[in-house]
């Protein structure tokens, strides 16, 4: 019998005939016993009850005898060292407990043995068991790859539903990949598993509880490590974050190699580690320091986080999580604000795309009228360019160390003018009829083809989108509505300042860009028709004098608009939207707590919605804002042209210019009063279409504003109380 | 395009208010009273563009764009003397016998058609120290000798000589003694209106009761009524010497006031003038400094009626909740009227609070500081009350004996008589200008077809 118990033959009791000792499978399930049949019967139920000892004791030895290679990590290394441990245990029972038993209690017996392995060793052996069945038969499943393929799948329906990915540095990416064989975190929520079975039975939970402690030793080093310091060391894969690596620096330093540098690893995730929340503050801290590191920070300097983690079963965890995420928090907003910036990197990115200072803009806006009216083609942009530059000049020579000055001269390096192929209008057309996939859809695939097919035609739907949107004024041909600003956020900002919120910061620009050139055009007209000789002349004909005052009128109610215009964009929609990203400022100011993620949401949103109030974000919206400039556009371009028409008008200022004039201009009246009615004819057209403009205008934005976006109520407002239009 | 303004400031009264405007100007740029930067700001990042006003002389020092015009010394040299090095000597005229005027129109304006050469050499080599000139700005009296005899020679000429630059006035009605004042403002009325693009007048009377019941002086000086005028001149110019996103260049100004150029004249309002008592006139903050600026009594203009409004701008400094000025210009804009033909609105800008000045407890600066600026009908007022004494003073024909005969002028320049006609005439075609645009058919009417003299 002790034969048995130490997973041998004996004579009475042998393996079955199926055990094969070469088989892995079969070492590690332990070998069935048969009992010969000419056993006395009244003992083989006790023998039967007994043999299981053996069947547990062969396979766990043969568990930790397998698996104790550091190839199936560090885990199950230790788990197998507990094995072992318990086993010697058991040994020294059944070798000298029960052996002395045996020779000197003359009242021992076999059911006093039974009596014995089953309180001191019955429970412990049935955990160990059932935990590595549990692994072997994970294992095995692995081992067939048909099953593994299958798994794949589930897990990247399981992420994409429960992602929030973002493409950012706070976005979530899971990490889809499976272990061949059961190690890490999978064999901790084994043992976790069995451990939350057997809660209320205080013995197990006793035991299963150390159990998991020294086992989870490395795994609790491995979280530590990577909290603090925000390094993995973890050679065996077993840890719930994954580095990517990359040998390219460049790459290594983009936006888009730190958006899923680190990922969660979804299978295996230990319970107390389970919740997304909890795995985005962990990942997000490592992911700091680890941003730290690449900055050239060394990690290792700063004072430890307090509060060490001591097992996954503390009752404090999860504050010692937030603690270690608050501190890498605090350390990467320090290396943000102090060693990068931002704060004044944005008022930079403010001053240069959404034109907070108006005054290096105006002067460009003055020499490059002439450019920006060109046809795309034939647009030199190396001399606008040029002009750009010559305009921000003083960016290039900061006046002195301040932060504000530093970071004007490092963005005016970086951004560059660029022509784009497209017009804003058409851009946006593009974007917001992008066609998005259905999730419906998604989640109904079945299989990894399926979900491929659905994406694709996705995909082309949204390259057929039309491009018939050109409402054929010369106006659409100005290289100003394909004009943008380029620029290349460096790390670390690029990881806060992603691609996208420049790719809205670039369409606030050319939003404003048509707007300033709009409220530019009318000041220079404004002049003409105001200052220049021919428009002041006191014209002898007062149909004519009253027609001039007429075009003044309407010039002073285009300009009118444009400014209130104007004033909403940028005082009600920039500057009280940018007050709640100071706000986010001034709290780190004052030394409060402040999440990273916190004020990267707050960044987005205030792009978004700056976006959104300017009337970007409808189609509708766009078209009409744009044809409405493109109205007063025209109209300044038909007074800038009249000069000469006015001189014919008038035979006093004709005889006054005659020599300036070409020598076969004449006056003539009859052709006169021809060109007088169709002056008068012009004007009312263009009197006529801004009014029918300007109402649908107001209703777009009454609309809009009344079932979406309520700040254009306010623009609503501010037009409907001054401008004479009955709605 | 903004760009750089060149001050031009004529008689005793125009420097004196200069004097003040340069002193608040280099206050606000950190620019000492010599001209050099204040070292106290140097870690100070500018983001101001005092190269409107001043030219950069080397990296810590400036020159005012001014030119100093006088026919006497007194005031002049006092203000070099007080400000040693601050402006450029061979920018400053006095006349070389040094006689003055003596309040006599005729007087500065034959001088200074006698030495424009040497006025414009100096605007001249002003505006080649400019990357893109953009305009002038005089400021003067009407009522003396210089600031309305010289200036309204300087207006003729500058119009002529500079037809695309702007010119700006800030002009100062009935600040003198002398009875014939009315004379010197009717012909310098026609120049304002003739050749400058944009006026904004002060009446003194208005000045004065601003003063004693704002600054709680009981008897104003000149000193103090001259800071209001500076106060005003300084806030009107903040959006383009602190460039944000709009109103940077005198142009987006104009274009704002000045729907056509018949109608040119700016009536001031500003509030608060240095310290207020909180408990007794509420916090001044955006709300209350909008709906304040309505008040005829803050007008720096007397007026009697509330008058018509063609455009109006409010340049409001300080921190503003834009909830707060949203509400208070809907209140505000029903509280005034406008002619039918314009968009009822009230525009407005926020402008910055220079960096430069301390915070004291009279400058708070959460305080909101505003300046309304109105192209109103009730500059009528202003020009009933100069015509009507100068229309009693010319029925009696007296105290012409300083215009005609014998006068420098009229050696030169021909009948003061006709000029005097000619003036008048000029002048009541702008208060007919005035008077139409308030009726409902004025832009399909022409101007002069009923001629309502009564209304005067």
């Amino acid at each position: 019998m002790l034969h048995v118990l130490s997973g041998l033959e004996g004579s009475y009791v042998r393996y079955s005939e199926t055990f094969d000792p070469k088989n892995i499978a079969h070492l590690l399930k332990g070998p069935d016993y048969l009992i010969n049949m000419h056993l006395n019967p009244t003992l083989k139920d006790i023998i039967k009850r007994l043999m299981v000892y053996g069947k547990i004791y062969f396979a766990l030895r043969s568990f930790s005898e397998i698996h104790s290679t550091l190839d199936e990590g560090q885990i199950i290394h230790d788990l197998c060292n507990e094995i072992s441990s318990i086993l010697k245990d058991y040994e020294y029972f059944l070798y000298f407990e029960v052996e002395q038993e045996f020779k000197n209690n003359s009242d021992f017996s076999i059911t006093y043995l039974e009596q014995m392995l089953s309180m001191r060793v019955a429970p412990e052996f049935n955990h160990l068991y059932e935990i590595i069945t549990e692994i072997n038969r994970e294992n095995e499943r692995r081992s067939d790859r048909t099953n593994m393929a299958n798994m794949r799948f589930q897990s990247i329906m399981k992420s994409l539903k429960e992602d929030y990915y973002t493409g950012t540095l706070d976005g979530v990416t899971s990490d889809s990949r499976r272990s061949n064989s059961v190690k890490g975190g999978l064999a901790l929520r084994i043992i976790q598993n069995r451990l939350d079975r057997y809660k209320g039975d205080m013995s197990s939970f006793t035991f299963l509880s150390k159990l998991l402690t020294a086992v989870s030793k490395s795994y609790v080093r491995m979280l530590n490590c990577w909290l603090e310091l925000g390094i993995i060391d973890d050679p065996a894969d077993e840890f719930l974050i994954h580095q990517n690596t990359t040998t390219n620096t460049e790459y290594s330093r983009s936006a888009d190699f730190w958006a899923d540098k680190f990922t969660i690893r979804d299978e295996g995730q230990v319970t107390q580690l389970e919740p997304l929340e909890v795995q985005k503050k962990i990942i997000l801290t490592g992911k700091y320091l680890n941003v730290l590191d690449e900055c050239g920070i060394d990690v290792h300097s700063f004072d430890g986080f307090q509060n060490q983690i001591v097992t996954l079963q503390d009752a404090d965890l999860y504050e010692r999580i937030d603690e270690a995420y608050m501190r890498a928090n605090k350390l990467i907003l320090k290396l943000l604000f102090q060693g990068y910036h931002l704060r004044e990197f944005l008022e930079s990115l403010n001053k240069y795309f959404l034109i907070t200072d108006n005054h290096q803009f105006d002067v460009f806006l003055g020499h490059a009228t002439f450019e920006l009216r060109k046809d795309s083609r034939n647009l030199s942009l190396s001399k606008l360019t040029k002009q750009y530059n010559i305009c921000f000049f003083s960016d290039t020579a900061p006046s002195g160390d301040s932060p504000t000055a530093v970071t004007n001269q490092l963005v005016n390096h970086l951004v560059t003018l660029r022509l784009s192929d497209s017009t804003l209008v058409k851009e946006l057309a593009i974007i917001l009829n992008t066609q998005t996939t259905d999730s419906d859809e998604v989640f109904s695939s079945t299989n990894i083809n399926s979900l491929k097919n659905l994406l694709n035609a996705t995909l082309e739907a949204n390259k057929a989108t039309p491009e018939n949107r050109s409402n054929g004024t010369k106006v659409e041909e100005y290289s100003l509505n394909k004009l943008y600003l380029e620029l290349e956020i460096p790390f670390p900002l690029n990881l806060i300042i992603t691609r996208s919120q420049i790719f809205e910061y670039q369409l606030m620009f050319r939003n404003l860009l048509l707007l300033r050139y709009v409220e530019k055009s009318l000041n220079i007209s404004w002049k003409e028709i105001g200052y220049q000789k021919y428009w002041t002349y006191r014209f002898n004909d007062s149909v004519l004098r009253t027609w001039v005052k007429r075009c003044r009128h309407l010039h002073f109610r285009m300009s009118d608009f444009v400014k209130m215009f104007s004033s909403y964009i940028n005082f009600y929609v920039i500057n009280e939207n940018w007050k709640n990203v100071e706000f986010m400022f001034k709290k780190l100011d004052q030394g409060e707590n402040v999440e990273l993620e916190m004020l990267f949401i707050t960044i987005k949103s205030f792009l978004s919605t700056i976006l959104g109030d300017s009337l970007s974000a409808k189609m509708k919206l766009i078209e009409i804002t744009h044809q409405l400039f493109v109205i007063v556009l025209l109209y300044h371009d038909f007074l800038m042209s009249l000069r000469m028409s006015l001189v014919l008008l008038d035979e006093d200022l004709f005889s006054e210019m005659q020599t300036k004039l070409p020598p076969n201009a004449t006056f003539d009246p009859q052709k006169n009063i021809v060109r007088i009615a169709k002056l008068s004819d012009m004007l009312q057209k263009y009197e006529k279409r801004f009014d029918v403009k300007l109402r649908e205008f107001m209703e777009a934005i009454r609309y809009y504003g009344e079932i979406d976006t309520p700040a254009l109520l306010t623009l609503f407002d501010m037009l409907a109380t001054a401008v004479n239009i009955d709605l | 395009m903004p760009g750089e303004i060149i001050t031009l400031q004529a008689g005793q009264c125009g420097n004196q208010i200069g004097e003040q405007f340069w002193s608040q100007l280099c206050s606000e740029h950190g620019i000492l009273s010599d001209g050099t930067t204040d070292p106290n700001f140097k870690d100070v990042y500018r983001n101001d563009y005092p190269d409107a006003f001043f030219q950069k002389i080397t990296d810590n020092k400036y020159k005012p764009r001014a030119i100093l015009i006088d026919m006497e010394p007194r005031v002049i040299n006092g203000i070099t003397t007080r400000c040693q090095n601050l402006f450029n000597p061979r920018n400053i005229y006095i006349s070389s016998d040094g006689g003055g005027a003596g309040n006599k129109w005729g007087e500065g304006y034959a001088h200074a058609s006698k030495h424009k050469d040497e006025i414009f050499d100096m605007i001249n080599r002003e505006i080649d120290n400019c990357d893109s000139f953009e305009g002038f700005q005089l400021i003067h009296s009407v009522a003396g000798g210089t600031g309305s005899g010289f200036g309204s020679l300087l207006l003729e000429s500058l119009s002529d000589g500079f037809g695309k630059k702007l010119i700006q006035t800030y002009s100062v009605f009935g600040a003198s003694e002398v009875v014939v004042q009315p004379y010197n403002t009717m012909l310098t009325l026609k120049r304002l209106i003739q050749n400058s693009d944009c006026n904004v007048v002060f009446d003194n009377n208005a000045l004065m009761n601003i003063a004693t019941n704002s600054l709680q002086v009981s008897s104003p000086s000149y000193t103090e009524t001259n800071k209001l005028l500076s106060t005003v001149m300084a806030a009107s110019t903040n959006t383009i010497r602190f460039p944000a996103y709009s109103y940077n260049s005198l142009t987006s100004i104009f274009t704002t006031l000045i729907p056509t150029p018949d109608l040119h004249f700016l009536i001031p309002s500003y509030t608060p003038f240095g310290f207020r008592n909180s408990v007794e006139l509420g916090k001044s903050d955006a709300y209350n400094v909008i709906l304040e600026l309505l008040d005829k009594k803050l007008r720096m203009c007397t007026t009697k009626e509330e008058g018509v409004n063609l455009s109006v701008l409010d340049i409001l400094i300080g921190e503003l909740e834009y909830s707060e000025v949203q509400k208070a210009l809907v209140k505000a804009r029903t509280r005034i009227n406008y002619v039918p033909w314009t968009s009822s609105t009230i525009h407005f800008t926020p402008a910055k609070k220079s960096p430069f000045l301390q915070t004291t407890p009279s400058n708070d600066r959460n305080d909101v500081k505003g300046l309304m600026l109105a192209n109103s009908t009730s500059v009528l007022n202003l020009i009933h009350t100069a015509t009507s004494q100068y229309d009693q003073l010319m029925n009696r024909n007296a105290f012409l004996n300083n215009y005609v005969n014998k006068s420098d002028y009229e050696a030169e320049h021909g009948d003061i008589m006709e000029e005097f006609k000619d003036c008048r005439e000029v002048v009541r075609k702008m208060v007919n200008e005035y008077t139409a645009c308030q009726g409902t058919n004025y832009l399909y009417e022409s101007e002069d077809e009923d001629e309502d003299e009564d209304l005067l």
